[in-house]
């Protein structure tokens, strides 16, 4: 079952289409990384999805509701931080967690909060200080401590390692992943931080001009990222030749000569590794290296929009 | 929904507004003690006259300069909405399992405490510090309760929760604080004018001139003519419906920033 659907969902603000026919899908358990560029449409999706703006055309699914009351309900077993904190700047961060805690109707313990304060990272020094006092970090983490007050199903977290110093962001990533993994918690995240993602995400949504363009799980992605097989031979004159028998015995490559070395494109170029060499020994073409060159997020993020434009 | 009014009484009674609030009204009550004082001590009687400016006089007089205060709090006490929207903490609300309307419903109701709060402190500080002043006298009984001080205040606080509604549609319209400000200043110097030239209105806005009147003056009137009383509670109905309404129409719609 998915935690999150849209079906041809659409957001037309006077001038611009922030979301044009999305049909994406979050499963359970999933890590949903949402890439997109600054206006692409991402915090519009999360929106409305959270409610806080509502659709032009199109649906949506929460946890399966799909009708208007029974998705308010649902939110009942959702989380977000949606772009900044939303913290109640003149109490103190354990009035803040009280306050949400009324809010979520969870009946909390003084030692709870304590717990959820270590949790925050927040020094004990501040404890007494008024939320407005804190810096954009310590925010980020009472906001996300916030967020995990009702052990939610879904986390949606839009940007949530802004302002957080390299440790800051490795401890929230590890948190995260422990959610996910021990809490099954479902997690809708975007990042500009695209090798913070790389990091955490099961399956990615790229998104561009408020058209979600592909939506591909992490595995898949690590295959396509594969850009090509670089064999380099022994032997110069033995390039054309050992193009042609790889042209021949494995379907669905492409090869090319660049230079001393044959660039083979295609899918699961890992597990073709191994034989392209047998093939190529059994035709007496001595290798002198292989290697798998490979892209990042970035640059696939990247390629992928720019094809599309 | 009893969540959402825990969660909004917490946030109020727990803020510093609240204590500005108290703070302030009680200082509006001192401000008026004194003008009314300053302006008593001015007027010379004729020998064996005296004004009775004690007991019911006091809430009288109080709420004569009730029509300007009852805008004061409205407006300090909608902040509670503004401050929401600026704030951005109004997407904590809306995105855990609560429909706008019981949103809605959940901070008027709060605004409601707020202003009977604000009102009775309000009402308390002049009657005590005009007659800490003037002394207690002998007019208070038990049999003047209902007609003489109960109806006057309910009267007036019925009159407060209807400008809070209206109040409210502009704080939900503009999300702002100093927008909300001109707004209704400007509004009550429109009213201002109206009323000063009720007189010479035409014969059509006759209805609305006694509208008017009955806003302003049927509070300590009250028992002047049963027309009046009608005319103060259609008034009052015409003031809350159409903004409470409004404000609800305004909200479900809005997008939370």
């Amino acid at each position: 079952m998915s935690a999150i659907s849209t079906f041809n969902l659409c957001k037309q603000y006077k001038f611009v289409k922030a979301l044009n026919d999305v049909n994406m899908t979050v499963n359970k358990g999933d890590i949903y990384g949402l890439i997109g560029r600054n206006g692409a449409g991402k915090t519009t999706l999360m929106r409305i999805i959270c409610g806080l703006t509502s659709q032009t055309s199109g649906s949506f699914s929460l946890l399966g509701e799909t009708e208007e009351n029974r998705i308010i309900d649902s939110r009942a077993k959702m989380s977000a931080i949606i772009e900044s904190p939303a913290l109640y700047k003149n109490f103190t961060a354990r009035e803040n967690l009280q306050i949400m805690a009324l809010l979520k109707g969870i009946d909390i313990k003084s030692s709870k909060i304590d717990e959820l304060i270590e949790l925050s990272g927040i020094s004990k020094l501040s404890l007494k200080a008024k939320v407005k006092n804190f810096s954009l970090g310590m925010c980020q983490r009472l906001a996300l401590v916030m967020a995990f007050l009702n052990n939610p199903e879904i986390l949606i977290l839009d940007e949530p390692v802004n302002g957080l110093d390299p440790e800051g962001i490795k401890e929230i990533r590890e948190l995260l992943k422990q959610l996910n993994q021990e809490g099954g918690v479902t997690i809708l995240i975007s990042s500009h931080i695209l090798s913070e993602l790389s990091h955490l995400a099961t399956t990615y949504g790229i998104i561009d001009k408020g058209l979600l363009i592909e939506e591909v799980s992490a595995k898949n992605l690590e295959e396509k990222m594969k850009q090509s097989l670089n064999i380099v031979l022994s032997s110069k004159e033995d390039m054309q030749k050992a193009a042609e028998i790889l042209s021949q015995q494995f379907g669905g490559i492409d090869c090319k000569i660049e230079g001393d070395t044959i660039a083979v494109k295609g899918e699961n170029l890992d597990e073709k590794a191994s034989k392209i060499n047998m093939a190529l020994s059994k035709a007496e073409i001595m290798i002198k290296g292989m290697s798998v060159n490979s892209t990042d997020l970035e640059q696939y993020f990247l390629d992928k929009t720019r094809e599309d434009r | 929904m009893i969540n959402l009014l825990k969660h909004e009484f917490f946030k109020f009674f727990r803020s510093l507004g609240f204590k500005l609030l108290i703070i302030i009204v009680s200082g509006i009550s001192l401000f008026f003690v004194g003008l009314s004082l300053l302006m008593l001590s001015g007027i010379e009687m004729p020998e064996g006259y005296s004004y009775d400016m004690q007991g019911y006089s006091a809430i009288v007089n109080a709420f004569g300069d009730f029509s300007n205060v009852s805008i004061v709090i409205a407006v300090i006490i909608s902040m509670i909405v503004v401050a929401e929207f600026q704030s951005s903490t109004i997407k904590n609300t809306v995105m855990y399992n609560q429909s706008r309307l019981k949103i809605y419903i959940a901070k008027y109701l709060l605004q409601l405490v707020a202003i009977t709060i604000a009102v009775t402190a309000y009402l308390l500080a002049y009657i005590i510090l005009f007659n800490a002043y003037s002394g207690w006298g002998e007019v208070f009984s038990f049999s003047s309760l209902w007609n003489n001080y109960i109806k006057i205040y309910l009267m007036g606080m019925l009159l407060c929760y209807a400008i809070s509604a209206f109040i409210n549609f502009f704080a939900y319209l503009t999300k702002s604080t100093a927008l909300l400000i001109v707004i209704i200043i400007a509004i009550t110097f429109i009213f201002s004018i109206l009323y000063t030239i009720q007189n010479d209105l035409p014969p059509l806005l006759e209805g609305f001139s006694k509208i008017l009147f009955s806003l302003v003056v049927m509070r300590y009137y009250s028992d002047s003519s049963i027309i009046n009383l009608v005319y103060y509670f259609i008034s009052v109905v015409l003031l809350f419906f159409p903004f409470f309404l409004g404000g609800y129409m305004l909200f479900n719609k809005q997008e939370i920033k």
